[in-house]
């Protein structure tokens, strides 16, 4: 086998020139002849019926082109998920109702802001104000105002049910009859944003021709195109969705946004290209979050920590629309079944509307919720059992080849070698043996451990990945993806497997990316499958042009197929190195002796090739992933008992990704994770108060500094290896490594002052709190 | 987000500058920006004119004849950390600069308008564009979110600056359309949350004064926050120490306290108690919580008050500490 050049490399990105120079277009950047400003009006109520909208005075400030009301749209409903089951709720502009403050109730187009704006304060709403409520426990129970009617299939006595999630397998009863040991805790996540820099933005121009052009800040185009098209009335094929640079996305830019619809929208009123560029506020106060959670588990262990039975029930607050709100509670199912052993499990999740801005996936979409509830358990049993934390994670984790309740199959699991690999990397029993009674003093240091894992590339609309190589007649490469890179270098890696299928320098792999029109279809950079699944279709199709090449080389040089060599845009025979062609004569060979063929190469690529659909939502029935990855953290953390401030002091990630395609990115992401992390537990919140944000920006809402970022360290634990010509199996990087640590976290303020906490964020406050209570 | 319109004026004198200002309401003076253009932004005020105070004579940190130490209004806070002349006479005036906001905020931002900042709450501090649209009390209207019950604004007072001229004794000079007059630092500010200034519409701070200090003295200067950098303060504390010659005891203590009221504080009961004291750790854990239980603590930014109480005492504690040890530092030097 030959030794790999590229994939596996330590290689810089692709797209670190264009941003560091500042040459990187981004969608704010896009500035078109005659190109207007659209701003949006939104809702001050939280939940109230829209009894007339007069635009009269708005239309007649000077410099407005447009304004538009539920009354301009087809009236096209459209969700993050859209299925029998959970048909889509939410229209791009309030018609009847508005169900949160902020919700879009009309946009105005004008030559510049200050006239959008003034238009804006013109137009006339007028509502009749409803009950509202905010609490989703509150709103379960009958005679809750009622936001949309209970889904019709929740048969329970509950009101404003978005969905509902229900699974298990086994006998929990009788589990729990079993076991030694049964506890039961609650455990609540709060809100936070994602925080990413780039606001949200786009530019939409309809051209005379009838074609639509999008500029906009998003996760993958091809969703965009597909929602766009529906709710404006338009062939997809008249909607062209382009790429520009994107800052960050943190799963908060997925699906369609109503700014995106209206700039569309105002464009086709005015034909004049609209930019809508939202503000920092109103991403804190209108725009999604991410998902706040009620996590109860109960847990039956044996004497040695062998969990016999585990029930859970969640509950989502999922504000106004379903967002992903029904989606969440079908993953953290997942979340809860993937790293350990669970011979009996029940599990009901609830999705419940509230007058809340919509909530959409954060990266780890209910990882870390759920994550840092069993693993604060798991602690807490080992504790009252008087186990390790490290054997009791080892006792129930899952091992390779195991098949999962769903008929997922983990494959390569490394799960216990990161256990066991981080262990012995930190010195975790000795450092966590230390007893509390020793540790005196204002700071007190602990160690704690989590463990998670992770899906990969699920099937969602598109679910598949295609991508084309073209030889040019330099002998250089042309990538066609539709891959949009966010910031996270899904560019570099495609690069990267094109680059080593190939044996051609990365410089020459040019890559023309994201563009609706011209590139294959592409399942988004989102539920973590880009390097997996676009990976593969990159992979594939550079080794369509490979098998051409060869083919060519062979007739050529009179060798045999099995005999030939590709080194460095070269075919040589091996052993007679003088004996070769150069890609560049192969390819004009080609055109010369293959009837014209230019040396084009496809491949495509999706997740569980055989199965039809994505899993139930609702019963979790049917294959979710083909590939999880497994990771083990510790957090080594320092207490301030006098003000209750934490310090996270070193974080250690060990993880099983498969095989890194890009050592470097992974280690980025790793601790790109970890500081998110860090400000979930410490800092970030979104502080609301009846459904309005009190802290809409930068200042208040506060994301963490480089002063307050901890060391982070990695342990590779590789279960899977890439070789030229076959598939491959890498998992997920880019989003689970914020949850095992969140708890990791937890455990180790309560191994440091012996402080609990069920809820997140850990304010000094709340430790202080604590401290007072065991005083 | 943007700013709304305004005409830009660049008086080139005080006198010009205190006139363009007394001519009519809709003026306001302008500084390095870094508090009012955002409040522009979100429509707490739209000033039809802005007074720049950029085109204005400046003068570096003085020491005169009689060693008080005069600094102009219109200092970067930046300048404030590298005035040899400050970091002499007042260090803790640059000890509480270093702490304000982010080096580029301290580029832009002004003594002058660090300690004419306004009062800062929740509800206050973003657009009502569609959020807490009903004007809350500070924005002309009847209620307050903050405590709906009550009539009163509960805004609070964040400078991290005026505490330490509190406890540095300083003075501004005001110039207006009556002349210019000298004012004790804690004469400029009302206590009253809707209008923290006693300053009038045509008054300029052009300077501030700390008078000659009585050496030796000890300087802390504490800053509490979640983050540690671009934050205003949970609570400050700064702590001003005259002692006697074996610099282990108390002669005056004057200890002043920022963000959690209307204006800063003095903890005059607590500075009373410590004089004439040793500054033993006992007595400063003492005094440290005197300062705590009697001062006034308006819950802010999320915090309660048994929290901010909390803080204000390790907060003290650690200020009069860094006071404490900076002695300890001039006596083994001296020795
Ligand atoms: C992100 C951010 C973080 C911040 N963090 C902090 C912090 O940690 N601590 C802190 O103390 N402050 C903080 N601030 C507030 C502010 O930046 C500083 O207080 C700064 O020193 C204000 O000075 P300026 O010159 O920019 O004031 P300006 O905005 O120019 O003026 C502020 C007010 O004072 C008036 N004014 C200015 N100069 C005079 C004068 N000479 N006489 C009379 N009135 C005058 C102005 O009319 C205006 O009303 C922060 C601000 C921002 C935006
Ligand atoms: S405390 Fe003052 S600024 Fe805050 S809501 Fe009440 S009145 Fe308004």
């Amino acid at each position: 086998m030959s030794e790999l050049d590229y994939v596996g490399k330590r290689i810089l990105r692709k797209d670190g020139p264009d941003k560091v120079t500042g040459k990187a277009i981004y969608t704010v950047d896009i500035q078109l002849k005659g190109q207007l400003v659209g701003r949006i009006l939104r809702s001050p109520h939280a939940h109230a019926r829209i009894l007339d909208i007069d635009i009269s005075l708005a239309l007649e400030v000077p410099g407005v082109k447009a304004v538009i009301t539920g009354k301009d749209t087809l009236g096209i409903k459209h969700g993050f998920v859209e299925t029998p089951r959970y048909p889509a709720d939410q229209y791009p502009l309030a018609m009847d109702k508005v169900r949160f403050i902020g919700e879009e109730v009309a946009a105005v187009a004008a030559t510049d802001v200050y006239a959008a704006d003034k238009a804006l304060s013109l137009i006339k709403v007028t509502y009749e104000s409803l009950p509202a409520v905010f609490d989703p426990e509150e709103a379960m129970i009958p005679g809750a105002p009622e936001i949309h009617p209970s889904h019709p299939k929740v048969k329970e006595d509950l009101v404003n049910i978005g969905g509902k999630t229900a699974s298990g397998w086994g006998d929990v009863e009788a589990g729990f009859q079993e076991a030694d040991y049964v506890r039961e805790d609650r455990f609540e996540s709060h809100l936070r944003t994602h925080g990413f820099l780039e606001p949200h933005a786009t530019v939409a121009s309809f051209e005379a021709d009838g074609k639509l052009n999008v500029w906009t800040s998003s996760q993958g185009p091809f969703i965009k195109r597909a929602k766009l098209a529906k709710t404006l009335g338009l062939p997809q094929s008249s909607v062209r969705v382009k790429k520009a640079y994107v800052g960050g996305a943190f799963g908060g830019k997925i699906d369609l946004y109503t700014h995106e619809f209206c700039a569309a929208l105002l464009s086709m009123k005015t034909s004049r290209p609209v930019e809508i560029i939202a503000t920092r506020e109103e991403i804190f106060t209108a725009y999604r979050h991410g998902q706040p959670m009620i996590v109860t588990v109960k847990t039956g262990v044996k004497k040695d920590g062998t969990i016999v039975a585990q029930e859970f029930k969640t509950i989502n607050n999922s504000g106004g629309y379903r967002g992903s709100g029904v989606v969440v509670i079908f993953l953290v199912w997942g979340f809860a079944m993937a790293p350990y052993r669970i011979p009996n499990m029940k599990y009901k999740g609830y999705s419940v509307y509230t007058n809340n801005p919509i909530r959409s996936p954060q990266r780890g979409h209910g990882a870390p919720q759920m994550r840092f509830a069993v693993e604060s358990q798991l602690d807490m049993i080992a504790a009252e059992l008087g186990i390790s934390p490290i054997d009791i994670r080892l006792k129930n984790a899952r091992v390779s080849g195991e098949m999962l309740p769903n008929g997922d199959n983990v494959h390569n699991c490394g799960l216990k070698d990161c256990v066991l690999d981080i262990a012995k990397h930190t010195d975790f029993t000795a450092k966590f043996g230390i007893s509390r009674t020793e540790k005196q003093g204002r700071y007190r240091k602990g160690i704690g451990i989590g463990v998670s894992a992770y899906f990969g590339g699920s099937l969602i609309y598109p679910n598949s990945s295609s991508v084309i190589v073209k030889m040019n007649d330099d002998g250089s490469v042309s990538l066609l993806t539709g891959s949009l890179d966010i910031g996270q270098g899904s560019e570099t890696i495609l690069c990267q497997i094109v680059a080593e299928e190939l044996k051609i320098p990365i410089e020459e792999v040019q890559v023309f990316a994201a563009d609706t029109e011209t590139t294959p279809v592409d399942i988004g950079v989102w539920i973590s499958g880009n390097a997996y699944v676009t990976g593969n279709a990159a992979r594939e199709a550079a080794g369509d042009v490979r098998r051409k090449l060869m083919t060519i080389a062979a007739e050529e040089l009179n060798a045999d197929i099995e005999n030939l060599i590709f080194q460095n845009k070269r075919v040589y025979i091996s052993g007679q190195p003088e004996r070769s062609l150069s890609y560049e004569e192969l390819v004009a060979l080609s055109i010369q002796k293959h009837r014209g063929d230019s040396v084009i190469g496809n491949g495509h690529w999706r997740t569980m090739r055989d199965e039809p659909f994505h899993p139930s939502l609702a019963t979790t029935k049917g294959r979710w992933t083909e590939n999880y990855a497994f990771d083990a953290q510790t957090a080594e953390v320092e207490v301030d008992t006098e003000t209750g401030n934490v310090r996270l002091l070193k974080a250690v990630t060990a993880h099983d990704c498969g095989f890194p395609i890009n050592p470097l990115q992974v280690e980025g992401q790793i601790d790109g994770q970890v500081s998110m992390a860090l400000g979930h537990a410490f800092m970030e919140e979104i502080m609301m108060e009846k459904g309005r944000t009190l802290n809409p920006s930068w200042l208040d809402y506060r994301m963490p500094s480089i002063c307050n970022i901890a060391d982070s360290e990695h342990i590779d634990v590789i279960t899977e290896r890439y070789q030229v010509g076959k598939p491959y199996r890498t998992k997920e990087v880019g989003e689970g490594y914020v949850s095992a640590i969140l708890a990791a976290i937890a455990n180790a303020i309560y191994n440091a002052v012996g402080v609990r906490l069920f809820s997140t964020p850990f304010t000094p406050e709340k430790i202080l709190k604590g401290l007072e209570k065991i005083k | 987000m943007y700013l709304p319109k305004f005409t830009l004026e660049s008086p080139r004198s005080i006198e010009e500058a205190v006139s363009l200002l007394g001519s009519g309401e809709q003026t306001k003076l302008l500084s390095g920006g870094t508090d009012l253009f955002p409040r522009m932004k979100y429509k707490l005020c739209s000033p039809g004119v802005l007074i720049s105070l950029k085109g204005l004579p400046s003068f570096p940190p003085q020491i005169d004849e009689e060693r008080k130490l005069i600094i102009d209004a219109n200092i970067s806070l930046t300048a404030i950390t590298l005035s040899p002349e400050i970091l002499e006479k007042a260090p803790l005036l640059a000890l509480a600069a270093q702490k304000v906001a982010t080096r580029e905020i301290r580029n832009m931002g002004t003594l002058g308008g660090n300690i004419c900042q306004e009062t800062r709450c929740l509800y206050l501090n973003q657009t009502h564009t569609f959020q807490f649209t009903e004007p809350c009390l500070k924005r002309g209207g009847k209620e307050c979110y903050f405590a709906p019950k009550g009539k009163k604004c509960w805004a609070t007072f964040m400078s991290d600056i005026a505490p330490t001229l509190f406890c540095l004794n300083a003075s501004v000079i005001v110039a207006g359309l009556d002349g210019e007059q000298q004012i004790k630092i804690e004469e400029i500010y009302t206590n009253d949350s809707l209008k923290p200034l006693s300053l009038k519409p045509d008054q300029i701070i052009t300077k501030i004064i700390v008078p000659k200090t009585q050496s030796p003295s000890g300087n802390g200067f504490a800053k509490f926050t979640v983050r540690k950098t671009i934050e205003f303060a949970i609570v400050n504390v700064g702590v001003f120490l005259e002692t006697e010659k074996d610099l282990k005891t108390c002669k005056k203590a004057r200890i002043a306290v920022g963000a959690v009221s209307e204006g800063p504080q003095r903890a005059l009961e607590a500075e009373d108690w410590l004089a004439g004291k040793s500054l033993s750790k006992e007595n400063i854990n003492k005094v440290s919580q005197k300062a705590a239980s009697s001062l006034k603590i308006i819950p802010h930014h999320g915090y309660s008050k048994k929290y901010l109480t909390e803080c204000l005492k390790i907060q003290s504690k650690q200020a009069l500490n860094d006071a404490v040890e900076g002695l300890a530092d001039q006596s083994n030097r001296g020795r």
